[in-house]
């Protein structure tokens, strides 16, 4: 299966990465290589399955209330704040 | 140390000076530190000292200084996970590992592979970690500062993180000795999370004795971790015997037949040997999936980390490029690093829809094949004995292309694919660089980690030996 520059793109905009056109065809031969690589998987012996957990006799465990961080401490590691709120650019355009 | 703490012969101030003077004096020669913090450490090793001397009771390791790898979450200090991501980033919370060693006095937070991805300690965006064995060649990776400083006497003992070896393969390029314990022994709260299915935090020190102290401190249940095992945690000290009489250990064939250095291959059937002759019962046994074993691991744990490094998008904490749009704000802010990128590319891809045999689902399902494949290899022998990694440490300037690098782990990777507890211990030497062997046991089984790994000791002395370009 070969990947294509369009995919190496594609793939970025959904990491959130931005790419230069220099990098797609560097990624595209570098995530060819892997692929490449990780084919093998395909060819293993059938038979794994993977247990759902409601198969699998897990007993989930009973919820604990575990202390947490304030508000305050959370929008103190905040690049940008605005009435002890966390500010981002916005997102909604009003008329 | 820890005798000569509590009998009052030793004060924690001065011991804790020692260290952080020698890291200080050794700090532009490795680079191991990220962050040193000497204000901190030495207002610990004053309440510890404060604390003998009003009588009261503390815990063994009170007043041992410790380095921290970067990526464990430590309140009012730097942690960066050596990435511009987070440079700056200061965490209002210590991780839970670390409150258990509240007593221990923080040297500094040692550098790393950027986000724990890597296994040279090269991709950090702090520059390099020097091996102090040679420091043009590299201590391992990820977790290459913490194993350095312990290697380099800077520090007694340090924490690192293991997700595919990331403990065990820079304590083997650093001669020291280095432990990932069972996926659930050790809460993950507070560790800036690579891969959620993989990840465990561990010791590395100068020793197995040294190394069953800190796991005594740090594992345990934490309810705060949803993903900590509900058991208690055992005696390690009672696990320290010289005694393997009753064990029987398994030397994989395939890997020893095709290790890449026959150096490596022959250190571990000589330890085999040794052991042997300790009344341990060796034999051969098959292990067999090598490629499936790695191709698994990248697909599992660049997808998990795809998914966790998601968070990094500059709008709660960490580096934030300033735009008006979301979109420019989001990619502009994820600065990362080469080997990062193309682990987030790898793992979104795997991720996505379409991408077929490339799958998470189908890493997932290989992973169930090779750890059952270990179950059963479980039911024939005690313990497993193994390399630790296929290389000894290699130049820093070696250009590795990314496939051999992530070869690096090869060894190391089952145990994480599978959760069981590995312990990565000296056990030779190459051209001067040490050679380290790993143990592997059943899940939950680290006392015989411990045990195995203490009668080496005792009747080797591999772990005894110090780098020549560092003066002890």
């Amino acid at each position: 299966m070969g990947i294509s520059r369009e995919q190496v793109r594609k793939t970025g905009e959904l990491a959130k990465l931005s790419l230069e056109e220099a990098e797609l065809n560097r990624l595209a031969t570098q995530l060819q290589e892997f692929l490449d690589y990780v084919n093998v998987l395909a060819a293993m012996p059938a038979g794994s399955t993977i247990l759902e957990v409601a198969d699998s006799g897990v007993k989930l465990s009973e919820r604990e209330q575990v202390s947490c961080l304030s508000q305050a401490q959370v929008v103190a590691l905040a690049p940008d704040t605005w009435q002890g709120m966390v500010r981002v650019p916005r997102e909604i355009e009003y008329d | 140390m820890a005798e000569l703490l509590q009998s009052g012969k030793l004060m924690a101030r001065e011991l804790t000076e020692h260290y952080l003077d020698r890291s200080e004096s050794l700090q532009g020669k490795f680079n191991a530190y990220i962050t040193i913090t000497r204000d901190r450490a030495l207002k610990t090793a004053d309440q510890v000292d404060e604390l003998r001397r009003q009588g009261r009771e503390l815990s063994t390791l009170a007043g041992i200084p410790m380095a921290l790898k970067d990526n464990i979450s430590t309140q009012g200090v730097a942690t960066t996970c050596a990435s511009k991501v987070l440079a700056g980033y200061i965490p209002p919370f210590d991780a839970t590992a670390v409150k258990k060693l509240a007593d221990s006095p923080l040297l500094g937070k040692a550098n790393m592979d950027e986000f724990a991805m890597g296994s040279s300690s090269l991709t950090s965006a702090f520059g390099p970690v020097g091996n102090p064995w040679d420091r043009k060649r590299s201590p391992g990776g990820s977790s290459g500062g913490s194993a350095a400083v312990v290697a380099a006497g800077c520090a007694p003992f340090s924490l690192g993180s293991d997700t595919g070896g990331s403990i065990r393969q820079p304590a083997a390029f650093c001669g020291v000795t280095g432990f990932k314990p069972s996926f659930g022994r050790v809460s993950r709260k507070g560790l800036l999370p690579l891969a959620s299915s993989l990840d465990q935090i561990g010791p590395i020190a100068r020793s197995v004795e040294d190394c069953a102290l800190v796991l005594q401190a740090i594992c345990g249940h934490d309810p705060g971790d949803s993903t900590s095992a509900r058991l208690p945690v055992p005696d390690f000290a009672a696990a320290l015997r010289e005694d393997v009489s009753d064990l029987a250990i398994g030397l994989p064939e395939e890997i020893l037949d095709n290790c890449p250095d026959s150096r490596i291959s022959a250190a571990v059937e000589a330890a085999a040997r040794e052991l042997e002759g300790a009344g341990a019962k060796i034999s051969r046994v098959s292990m067999p999936y090598e490629r499936e074993t790695l191709a698994a691991y990248m697909l599992i744990a660049t997808a998990e980390g795809a998914s966790n490094l998601a968070r990094y998008d500059g709008v709660a904490y960490g580096c934030r490029h300033t735009s008006p749009s979301w979109e420019e704000m989001y990619t502009g802010s994820r600065v990362f690093g080469e080997e990062v990128r193309r682990r987030l590319m790898l793992g979104t891809f795997s991720l996505s829809a379409g991408s077929g045999c490339s799958s998470y689902e189908l890493g997932q399902r290989a992973r169930q094949k090779i750890s059952s494949h270990l179950a059963k290899l479980f039911a024939e022998v005690d313990l497993l004995l193994l390399p630790a990694a296929p290389f000894v440490a290699f130049r820093l300037d070696e250009e590795l292309d990314p496939l051999t690098m992530y070869y690096n782990d090869i060894y190391a990777i089952p145990a994480n694919l599978a959760g069981l507890p590995a312990m990565s211990v000296p056990c030779g030497e190459k051209g001067g660089l040490p050679v380290g062997m790993q143990m592997m046991a059943p899940r939950f089984r680290e006392d015989l980690l411990l045990r195995a790994g203490y009668t080496w000791q005792r009747r080797t002395d591999w772990h005894l030996r110090c780098p020549r370009e560092v003066e002890q």
